[in-house]
């Protein structure tokens, strides 16, 4: 399988004098393989958000390099790092965050206006990803006027419409009960099998877990275990 | 720009309605603020030059070159003839009054008081000056009255005379002399409500007056009043040239009455004081606002940074929401300055006499509507607004995404 994404001895430091000096991450070497389905677990300050903010770009390592498809991201400048995250990431957050202004499909379409995409394409797009999470028919419908599971059924398509090469979400099943957090964690699951599409997590629920097909460990800032489950 | 970043930004400011609304209240009334005063500064504009050309000024004068300097009977103007003849034919005059000006002792039985004396022609006068409206007690001169004087209330009060009371005049004739010595009886008493008029003016018949002065047909003063009073500027300018300074020339009412041309200017720059004033407030206000929308969303400015916006495009976002704010401030302002601006514009203030700059504020002054105010000052609001939100925008763009998300 191709290697989409690759941290090349990625080391992370927080603080500037020695007393305050902490070591986020310390060479990490990590690859990400096309169409798995990836969980980064670890207790915190593990490092878990750190190694995602530098794998999507948001921050910079302190050593290392970052590589998508072969790309150094950590040479890119403000522009190039958006123009990145908008046509090869998706993101899912962990309490939705979808923008409370515009309903469903404006907030899904809204990844596809960026990326200038022309308005029928978005359209069609937006309705084929609503369809994907389920939520035909509730596309004019703001934030407020669904629920948790359904927000994040939102946000799922708002990571999906642009076609990234990845989707990284931060514990999405956090705020969602047993019946949803496994609603939800089907649907993934059955998006990565059908559609191919690229998951890593960082969570603490052991359901998704259990249904990862790789799972990493981290623990003070480095990988002690990554196995094939 | 897309439409749906327009959406953003506006729906973005209805999110918090009720801070939206207090925001644009708080700067509805700063524009409402800056619109009436400078509607009524305009008004009292208005009303102070209209009072000084209307009441005896007119809207410029020609003189002797020498005479408003030297204040001396002696400098008359040469062929007054020639330029009655030009003021005559010229159609843009809604009128003009010779005039002879000269210092003079008026006597009662019961004091004296020296005046300046004004010879007029009655008709010519009452077209030019307010003489004739504010003549209060007795009668306006007419053509015939030879022996017949027109004189202020307070000088009437100092004199203890009234309508029909004989007073005498005394004055030094052009060519030196005995000193020309006449007896008037008073037709009039005006009062004009400004010190100078109703305590030291006089006024009687211009033939009289040439006679006393031993200067038959001589003139000191033309003053003129135009039709056109938008374009006073050009046909000042028109006047210089026509009546260039060879012998005698002509001066418009800034030159002649520097004082209230200062005073006007004054007022100019008092405006742009309280300007400066309220936009500070307007700014402040803008400032806190945006800075608190802005930075209680930063979170959601983070996911828009995540997932690829341009800091480029959020900046746009955040400026149309800016200006949404703005608009619907000055919606609401302009309503307040309709509301309160129209009860002034109707009612106006009544300064009860008082006299500014000598001009005696003796109606009521009005707001006056300009097109501009509803033009410049919200144009003008709109663009502050854009550059002052620059200050929060930049602070909340500064936050690296990492931060402001603080998860993933």
């Amino acid at each position: 399988m191709e290697n989409i994404f690759e941290c090349k001895k990625v080391s992370k430091n927080f603080g500037k004098t020695k007393q305050v000096l902490v070591h986020a991450l310390k060479s990490v070497d990590l690859e990400i393989k096309k169409g798995e389905f990836t969980a980064i677990i670890g207790p915190s300050g593990s490092g878990k958000t750190t190694l995602l903010n530098i794998m999507s770009g948001l921050d910079n390592p302190t050593h290392g390099k970052v590589l998508l498809k072969g790309n150094d991201i950590t040479k890119m400048d403000g522009n190039e790092l958006s123009d990145f995250r908008r046509d090869h990431i998706g993101f899912v957050f962990q309490s939705y965050n979808l923008l409370p202004v515009l309903t469903a499909e404006e907030n899904i379409e809204y990844i596809l206006i960026i990326q200038g995409v022309p308005e029928k394409e978005r359209k069609e797009r937006v309705q084929k990803a609503l369809i994907e999470v389920g939520l035909k028919g509730l596309g004019k419908k703001f934030p407020n006027q669904l629920s948790g599971g359904q927000q994040q059924r939102v946000a799922i398509a708002r990571a999906l419409v642009g076609k990234p090469d990845i989707i990284l979400a931060d514990e999405p099943t956090a705020n969602l009960d047993s019946v949803n957090g496994r609603a939800l964690l089907d649907m993934m699951l059955k998006l990565n099998e059908t559609l191919g599409v690229t998951f890593v997590f960082s969570t603490h629920d052991p359901l998704i877990m259990n249904e990862a097909k790789r799972l990493i460990t981290l623990h003070d800032g480095k990988i002690v275990e990554d196995k094939i489950q | 720009m897309n439409l749906i970043l327009i959406k953003l930004g506006i729906r973005n400011v209805f999110r918090n309605k009720r801070r939206t609304l207090l925001t644009s209240l708080a700067i509805g009334i700063g524009l409402m603020s800056l619109i009436i005063a400078d509607g009524f500064i305009l008004g009292m504009k208005n009303y102070m030059i209209r009072s000084v050309t209307d009441d005896y000024l007119g809207h410029g004068q020609i003189h002797h070159t020498k005479f408003l300097k030297t204040n001396k009977v002696k400098f008359i103007i040469d062929s007054p003839e020639e330029v009655e003849k030009k003021l005559s034919a010229d159609a843009k005059l809604k009128g003009y009054s010779p005039r002879t000006i000269s210092s003079a002792l008026i006597a009662s039985a019961e004091g004296s008081e020296q005046i300046s004396l004004v010879g007029i022609k009655p008709k010519y006068e009452s077209i030019l000056s307010k003489i004739k409206t504010f003549t209060t007690m007795g009668n306006y001169l007419e053509k015939n009255d030879k022996s017949h004087i027109l004189i202020g209330k307070k000088l009437a009060s100092k004199l203890k005379v009234g309508i029909g009371d004989k007073v005498v005049l005394t004055l030094s004739p052009i060519g030196g002399g005995d000193l020309s010595q006449e007896l008037f009886r008073i037709k009039g008493i005006f009062s004009y409500g400004s010190s100078a008029f109703d305590n030291h003016m006089a006024f009687i018949n211009l033939g009289r007056a040439q006679q006393m002065l031993g200067c038959k047909g001589c003139i000191h003063e033309f003053a003129l009043k135009f039709n056109d009073l938008v374009n006073l500027s050009l046909l000042f300018e028109e006047y210089k040239n026509k009546f260039p300074a060879d012998g005698h020339l002509f001066e418009n009412w800034k030159e002649l009455m520097p004082a209230l041309n200062s005073a006007l200017e004054l007022t100019d720059i008092s405006m742009a004081f309280l300007a400066a004033f309220l936009a500070i407030l307007v700014g402040a206000t803008v400032v806190n606002t945006l800075y608190m929308a802005l930075y209680e969303r930063k979170f959601e400015f983070g996911v828009l940074l995540a997932i690829g916006t341009r800091k480029r495009v959020l900046f746009i976002i955040i400026i149309v929401e800016s200006i949404a704010l703005a608009i619907g401030s000055i919606i609401i302002g302009s309503i307040l300055t309709i509301i309160f601006g129209g009860m002034l514009a109707y009612y106006g203030v009544d300064y009860g006499g008082v006299t500014y700059a000598s001009v005696p504020l003796r109606e009521p002054i009005y707001m006056v509507f300009s097109l501009k105010q509803f033009i410049i000052y919200p144009l003008g609001l709109i663009i502050f607004t854009i550059l002052i939100s620059f200050y929060p925008i930049w602070q909340i763009l500064k936050i690296p995404p990492s931060k402001s998300l603080k998860i993933i």
